[in-house]
């Protein structure tokens, strides 16, 4: 019986050492890269994301879950290419020219990739330009932009502006997110989708693929 | 018995009195506050009031001058500047009046001072009318991008022009030398600037040094000096805070202004280091659910003697909201009764603790208040770090909080480096007192020149080790 559930425990706990090893062991021991991802530490993110979501946990409790998730993956990865396991798709991140506050953007991130999405992390104060060249070199299926300050929120709209005129709006979902952003707003300049929160973010990303 | 009549902070009074008696003693009878360190026998001056007659106002030792009918007798306003007031403010001599005008974000603070003796005659505090535009900075930035910045800069004129008019009427005394402090962007809006830089990276200002105009502006004074900010983020208020708590004199002074910006300034064997968080609105109640200003009602301060919780409020009145020391007293509990622990999840059935009937305290809140005191506190940390020290000799809380801070509750709640809780001095408003020292000398204007362009300033969002630190003290 492999140890999902301790992996998952390890994982919401932040032990990335401990994780780490354990998966090596369950790996070594023949359980699917597929299976430790999704029954496991998937499932881990998301009981450390509805915990934020209830305030019962904060930000540094999923930052270091969230960086014990990326050095499971780091491990889980060429396992997963060997047994021909594609990552469900690509998203590319980053906060919007002007902006430089990314930790909103960092946790999204992590967040996002621990569903078994392949993340493309374009960093801060990002052109428009820049975002629609990675969406296609990266053949993205998902754009997440970031805006802090109410200043810098209506450069997302330039971005999807951009994005509708490179002809590739059919072939991404764009989310948007940054603590002056509603729902509203999203709807207004177009996008697909507005999450309050990193756990939210990844719920929806997810669910672009099912 | 004749009658007299006294201004004291802005009020006027008719005051009855015996003919004989001396104004010293008139006032003392009378439960003014006034200082007379010879005991009243006309020797150390201090015991100085304003008679207003024929439109000219003169300086008098009230102790050496009798009461007179109908006498109008202006008193100088002891209350509130701050603690930091035993520099001694140094003058030039100047004839005239002075006015230091210290331009918060939601407060305009007005100091009508005599340019030869360094009194103020008159303080004045009126919200700032830009509050039609936004309640805090980067919404009038939003505003003057879409609209310029012209009619910020009217609004903010007509008031203080207002306000020096009534007091020109009072007084019949024109201002001779306006001098303004505040964060740079208050700054850019009443020279007329445009602000839109301020809103995106690389927030480019479009001046930052002292600026003098003669009769220019449209302000009703002679001349108006705009006193230097140390960048876009690092206001001369923080320069006047500088001046005013004289950072760097001997040792090594930290000073921190908590609001929606916390801004730092350290000066550390004669280097200076600037820097800036952004802590967002809970210091100043906003983002909190039961928050408000430092208000009538608010809750100023928490204690706690044998399980008694005793609250104090502003005003005295019932308590109707929390304010931010009152906040960081609050949180300082929940965790010393163990109702939150240290990461600041909630130990109780219920995810909230009421500290009134009304006023509470959520799981939300105490997550907004651990981004705003971990930015903070990261920050202090960067600062320390650069300049390779782990101590000060002194630590100025300034801006309002600065006042009713605790500091036990600011060092259990890691605001403040526990080793630091006896280097703490609460400074209360060293921007005006800074400025009005500025306003009296040109001593003063020249090192807040010097420091303004010395200080080194520490961009943090591009730190790694800036998010490092903020992540750790996120946790209690």
């Amino acid at each position: 019986m492999a140890r999902f559930d301790e992996m998952s425990a390890l994982l919401q706990r932040g032990k990335a050492r401990d994780l780490a090893t354990m998966v090596q062991e369950e790996l070594a021991a023949g359980v699917p890269a597929k299976d430790i991802l999704e029954q496991s530490l998937i499932i881990g993110m998301g009981i450390v994301g509805d915990k934020f979501k209830r305030n019962e946990v904060f930000v540094p409790e999923v930052l270091i879950a969230a960086r014990a998730m990326n050095s499971a993956l780091t491990i889980l990865r060429p396992a997963l290419a060997d047994s021909g396991v594609e990552p469900i798709g690509t998203a590319v991140i980053c906060t919007v020219k002007g902006d430089l506050h990314d930790i909103g953007k960092n946790l999204v991130k992590m967040m996002i990739e621990g569903t078994g999405i392949n993340v493309i992390d374009l960093g801060v104060d990002c052109d428009k330009d820049k975002i629609v060249t990675a969406i296609k070199e990266n053949n993205a299926n998902v754009v997440c932009l970031s805006a802090l300050l109410t200043t810098t929120m209506g450069y997302q709209k330039e971005v999807i502006d951009a994005i509708v005129e490179a002809g590739l709006r059919d072939q991404v979902k764009i989310m948007v997110g940054g603590a002056p952003v509603t729902e509203d707003f999203a709807k207004e300049i177009g996008a697909d989708a507005y999450t309050p929160d990193a756990a939210s973010a990844a719920e929806t990303a997810r669910a672009f693929f099912a | 018995m004749e009658t007299l009549r006294i201004v004291y902070d802005g009020i006027e009074k008719v005051i009855p009195f015996y003919k004989g008696d001396s104004l010293l003693s008139v006032l003392r009878n009378n439960g003014y506050e006034i200082s007379a360190n010879c005991g009243g026998n006309g020797t150390c001056n201090k015991c100085k009031v304003y008679l207003v007659e024929g439109g000219k106002v003169t300086a008098v030792s009230s102790c050496k001058t009798l009461a007179k009918a109908d006498m109008r007798v202006i008193v100088p306003s002891v209350r509130g500047e701050g603690l930091v007031t035993d520099a001694k403010t140094q003058t030039d001599g100047e004839s005239g009046i002075g006015l230091a005008l210290d331009i918060g974000t939601t407060t305009l603070a007005f100091y009508f001072v005599d340019l030869a003796t360094g009194e103020t005659l008159k303080r004045v505090s009126c919200l700032n009318p830009q509050s039609a535009f936004g309640a805090d900075v980067i919404s009038r930035v939003e505003y003057a991008t879409n609209h310029g910045v012209n009619e910020l800069t009217q609004t903010l004129k007509m008031r203080i022009n207002g306000v020096i008019s009534a007091f020109s009427e009072e007084f019949h005394q024109s201002v001779k030398r306006l001098a303004v402090t505040g964060n740079t962007v208050m700054l850019h809006i009443f020279a007329g600037e445009e602000i839109a830089s301020f809103g995106k990276y690389p927030f480019t200002p479009a001046f930052l040094e002292s600026r003098k105009y003669a009769k220019g502006l449209g302000y009703q004074a002679e001349e108006v000096l705009l006193l230097p900010s140390v960048s876009s983020f690092v206001g001369a208020d923080i320069t006047c805070g500088a001046i005013a708590t004289n950072l760097t004199a001997n040792g090594t002074n930290l000073l921190v202004d908590l609001g929606t910006n916390g801004e730092m300034l350290l000066s550390h064997q004669g280097k200076l280091y600037a820097t800036s968080v952004a802590a967002g609105p809970a210091f100043e109640g906003a983002g909190i659910s039961c928050g408000m200003g430092g208000v009538e009602g608010a809750i100023s301060q928490i204690s706690e003697k044998n399980g008694n919780l005793t609250l104090t409020t502003v005003g005295n009145q019932p308590p109707k909201g929390i304010c931010g020391s009152g906040l960081i007293d609050g949180i300082a509990y929940l965790l010393k009764q163990g109702v939150i622990d240290e990461t600041g999840a909630f130990q109780t059935e219920e995810d909230q603790f009421a500290f009134a009937p009304n006023v509470l305290l959520t799981a939300g809140d105490v997550r907004a208040f651990q981004l705003a005191k971990s930015a903070v506190r990261a920050g202090i940390e960067t600062l320390l770090k650069v300049a390779n020290i782990t101590q000060v000799d002194r630590l100025f809380v300034c801006g309002g909080m600065g006042f009713y801070l605790n500091k036990d509750s600011a060092v259990t709640v890691g605001l403040f480096p526990a080793h630091m809780r006896e280097k703490i001095v609460s400074a209360g408003n060293t921007a005006g007192l800074g400025a009005k020292q500025c306003l009296l000398s040109a001593a003063a204007r020249k090192k807040a020149s010097a420091l303004s362009v010395s200080a080194e300033v520490i961009p943090l969002s591009t730190r790694a080790d800036f998010t490092e630190l903020f992540m750790e003290h996120m946790f209690f």
